[in-house]
C-alpha cells in the first residue's frame, strides 16, 4: 500500500501539525518509503504469540493524599495565563461562537432543544468572567 | 583519570575539587566552538558546588561515590532550576520545576553538573543532526556526526568537557554514540533506572544510563543512578550490586553467543573484522565463545520503528501550547495546536508522530502495531532460549563508523539503520553495552555486550576484562589534547 499526499495531508490533520508544501512532499516519499520497509513485519505469519504490553512487575506507590507545593510553578510555565488560569483561544471560530449557534437555533424554532453545551454556556454570569 | 583515581587526589589533597571544576570548565570552553556538545553550561552553579564540597571534606564529611565528578546530563533529562529543552524548540526557554530522580541521585553523591548536552530533538535521531538548535560534531572528526541521540553526552565525554555524563537510550541512544565516539555507554535492563524525569519518547523502551572513558566509571555511575522509586512504578525493588567493585571478576567460561543476523548484509566489512578481534580477545580471556542465530533478529528494526514511534505519537501530544513550552498565537484552539507543533518541532519529530498516528489508526492497528508487540514477543521467547546455552551476546554496536554530515539526514530510512544492531535490547528490555574496540578509517568502533535481565555487573565486568586486555581506551581525540 502506497501513501499518497492526501493520507499526509489526513495524517497531519489528525497529529495536529501544521505542514508547509515541501514538508508535505517529503513527507510522502519518505514516509512511503518507511512503510514499505515496515511490511517486512507481515513476511511473519501466523504468529501465535500472546501480546501482553503491560511491564512484567510494577511497583506502584501508596496510593495517599500528598501536599504538592510547587502547584503555583506549575502554572507559571503556562505560556499565557490570566492570574491562576491559563489563557486558551476560543474553541469555536467567531462565525460559530456559541452565541451565534444559539441564534441560529432560535432563529430556526428550536430554542427547547438548545445543544447541552451551548446551555452550559449560559450558566455564567459576568461576575464568573 | 579514572573517578577512582580523582577521588584519592582529592584525598591526598593534590587538588582540591574548584581546581578541577575550573580544569573541566576551561576545556569545556575551548572546546565548544568546535564541538557544539552543550546546550547550557552553568559554571557559577557549578563553582559554587565545588566550593561548599572543598569546604565539606576539610570539615571532615566523607567523599560521596560521585564526590567532586564533573558531569554532563543530556538535555532530555529534566534538570530543576536548569533549562531543559529537550533540543526542542518548543521548550527553548523550559525552565523545570522539578527534579529528575537520576539527577537527584547523582547530585546526593556528589556530583557536580557542567552543563546539558545537545541531543536529536525529543531523543529521535542517530546524529544528533535533529537537534532543534544546532548539530554536534565529533571530536575524532569533525566533518562527521557524533552518533545520536546522547551524540552531545558522547563527543563532551571523548573530549574530556566532562569525566561522564548522562545519556538515555530508547533504540541505541547511549550506544551507538558511545561507539562513534570512542566510549564507554550502558543501556540498563529496563526499569533498572527511574524514567521519573526523562522527557518521555516511547516510555516502554526508554531507560538513562551513563557514559565514561572506561568502563570502571560507567559502572560506578549506573551504581548511583539504579534502583526503585516511587515516582516511577516501572523502576524495579531489585536490589541494587556495588558494579565496580564487582569488576575485577573473573570471566573465564562465562558463555558468549556470536549471532551470526549481526554480521549478515549491510555491515561494513572492517568494522565487522575488528569486532571479530575483539570477540577473539574474549576467545583468550578464557570466555566460551561460540555462533548462535537468533532469526527474529532480522524482524527488531522494523519492530522498532512501529512501536516507537506509535509511543511518541501519544507521548508528545501533550506538547499542545498551552500549558508549558512555547506558544504559536492562532486565531482558534486548533490553531494553536497545528502552528505551535507545526512550527516548532523539526521534521523528525514530525515523522514520526505521523507514522505513529498512521500505525495506530484503525485499519492498520492490526498489520503494524499487534503485529510488531507479537514480533517482540517472538524476539524475548527467542532470547530466553538462547540464556539458556549463553551468559551473554557478542556484537557490533553498529554496522558502520560514523558517517558525515548530512549524508543520511533526508534519507530516514538509512539513519534509522544506524540502529539495526541496539534497538533488539530496547525491545527486550535487555541490559547491553557497547565498549570501544578499535578504529577503522581512523573512526572508533564498538563492541556490544548483550545479557539477559539485570545481568548488567556480568556484562559490565566482561567489559573491563576486555578494555584491561586491550589499550583501545587509552586513546584520545587529538582535538581533546
Amino acid at each position: 500500500m502506497s501513501l499518497s499526499k492526501a493520507d499526509i495531508l489526513h495524517l497531519a490533520k489528525l497529529a495536529r501539525l501544521e505542514l508547509s508544501e515541501s514538508e508535505v512532499d517529503n513527507f510522502t516519499i519518505q514516509l512511503d518509503e518507511v512503510l514499505h520497509y515496515l511490511d517486512k513485519l507481515a513476511e511473519l505469519k501466523n504468529l501465535s504469540v500472546s501480546v501482553f504490553t503491560a511491564p512484567t512487575v510494577l511497583c506502584p506507590r501508596a496510593d495517599k493524599m500528598a501536599d504538592y507545593p510547587g502547584g503555583s510553578d506549575i502554572i507559571k510555565l503556562a505560556p499565557r495565563r490570566a492570574g491562576n488560569l491559563l489563557e486558551v483561544p476560543p474553541i469555536f471560530s467567531a462565525a460559530e461562537s456559541p452565541l451565534a449557534v444559539r441564534r441560529r437555533a432560535e432563529a430556526a424554532g428550536y430554542s427547547e432543544k438548545v445543544p447541552p453545551e451551548v446551555q452550559r454556556e449560559s450558566i455564567l454570569t459576568p461576575d464568573d468572567k | 583519570m579514572t573517578i577512582a583515581s580523582l577521588q584519592q587526589g582529592y584525598k591526598d589533597r593534590l587538588f582540591s575539587v574548584t581546581e578541577v571544576v575550573k580544569d573541566y570548565l576551561n576545556r569545556l570552553d575551548k572546546l565548544e566552538p568546535k564541538l557544539k556538545a552543550f546546550l547550557a553550561v552553568q559554571p557559577e552553579t557549578a563553582l559554587a558546588r565545588a566550593t561548599e564540597l572543598d569546604r565539606a571534606w576539610a570539615g571532615g564529611k566523607a567523599i560521596g561515590p560521585l564526590g567532586g565528578v564533573p558531569v554532563a546530563v543530556k538535555d532530555v533529562i529534566i534538570t530543576k532550576g536548569l533549562t531543559t529543552t529537550a533540543a526542542s524548540r518548543s521548550l527553548a526557554h523550559y525552565v523545570p520545576p522539578y527534579q529528575s530522580t537520576v539527577v537527584s541521585k547523582i547530585l546526593s553523591a556528589g556530583a557536580i553538573i557542567l552543563g546539558k548536552t545537545n541531543c536529536d530533538e525529543f531523543a529521535m535521531g542517530a546524529s544528533t543532526e535533529n537537534s532543534g538548535f544546532y548539530p554536534t560534531f565529533n571530536p575524532w572528526d569533525t566533518t562527521r556526526v557524533p552518533g545520536g541521540s546522547s551524540g552531545g553526552s558522547a563527543a563532551a565525554v571523548a573530549a574530556g568537557q566532562a569525566m561522564v555524563a548522562l545519556g538515555t537510550d530508547t533504540g541505541g541512544s547511549i550506544r551507538q554514540p558511545a561507539a562513534f565516539c570512542g566510549v564507554v555507554g550502558i543501556k540498563p535492563t529496563y526499569g533498572r533506572v527511574s524514567r521519573y524525569g526523562l522527557i518521555a519518547m516511547a516510555s516502554s523502551l526508554d531507560q538513562a544510563g551513563p557514559l565514561a572513558r572506561n568502563v570502571g566509571d560507567a559502572a560506578r555511575v549506573l551504581t548511583v543512578m539504579a534502583g526503585a522509586d516511587e515516582y516511577d512504578a516501572t523502576a524495579s525493588q531489585t536490589p541494587v550490586p556495588d558494579y565496580a567493585a564487582e569488576l575485577g571478576e573473573s570471566v573465564k567460561n562465562l558463555r558468549v553467543g556470536v549471532p551470526q543476523e549481526f554480521f549478515a548484509e549491510g555491515i561494513n566489512k572492517p568494522v565487522a573484522q575488528t569486532v571479530r578481534d575483539a570477540i577473539d580477545v574474549l576467545t583468550g580471556l578464557g570466555a566460551k565463545v561460540s555462533a548462535v542465530s537468533i532469526p527474529s533478529m532480522a524482524y527488531a528494526l522494523a519492530a522498532y520503528y512501529v512501536m516507537a514511534p506509535a509511543e511518541v505519537s501519544a507521548n508528545l501530544a501533550r506538547y499542545d501550547g498551552l500549558r508549558f513550552g512555547e506558544q504559536i498565537a492562532g486565531h482558534n484552539l486548533m490553531e494553536v495546536y497545528t502552528k505551535t507543533r507545526g512550527q516548532l518541532f523539526g521534521n523528525e519529530v514530525k515523522r514520526r508522530i505521523m507514522l505513529g498516528t498512521y500505525v495506530l489508526s484503525s485499519g492498520y492497528y492490526e498489520a503494524y502495531y499487534r503485529q510488531a508487540l507479537k514480533v517482540k514477543e517472538l524476539l524475548k521467547a527467542d532470547l530466553t532460549r538462547v540464556w539458556r546455552e549463553f551468559d551473554m551476546l557478542a556484537t557490533p554496536t553498529t554496522p558502520t563508523v560514523a558517517f558525515p554530515f548530512g549524508s543520511r539526514i533526508n534519507d530516514p530510512l538509512a539513519m534509522y539503520l544506524a540502529d539495526v544492531y541496539t534497538v533488539p535490547a530496547n525491545i527486550a528490555g535487555l541490559p547491553a553495552v557497547s565498549v570501544p574496540c578499535g578504529f577503522v578509517d581512523k573512526m572508533p568502533v564498538g563492541l556490544q555486550l548483550i545479557g539477559s535481565v539485570w545481568s548488567e555487573g556480568m556484562i559490565l565486568r566482561m567489559a573491563y576484562a576486555y578494555e584491561q586486555a586491550t589499550t583501545w581506551h587509552n586513546y584520545k581525540p587529538s582535538i581533546s589534547e
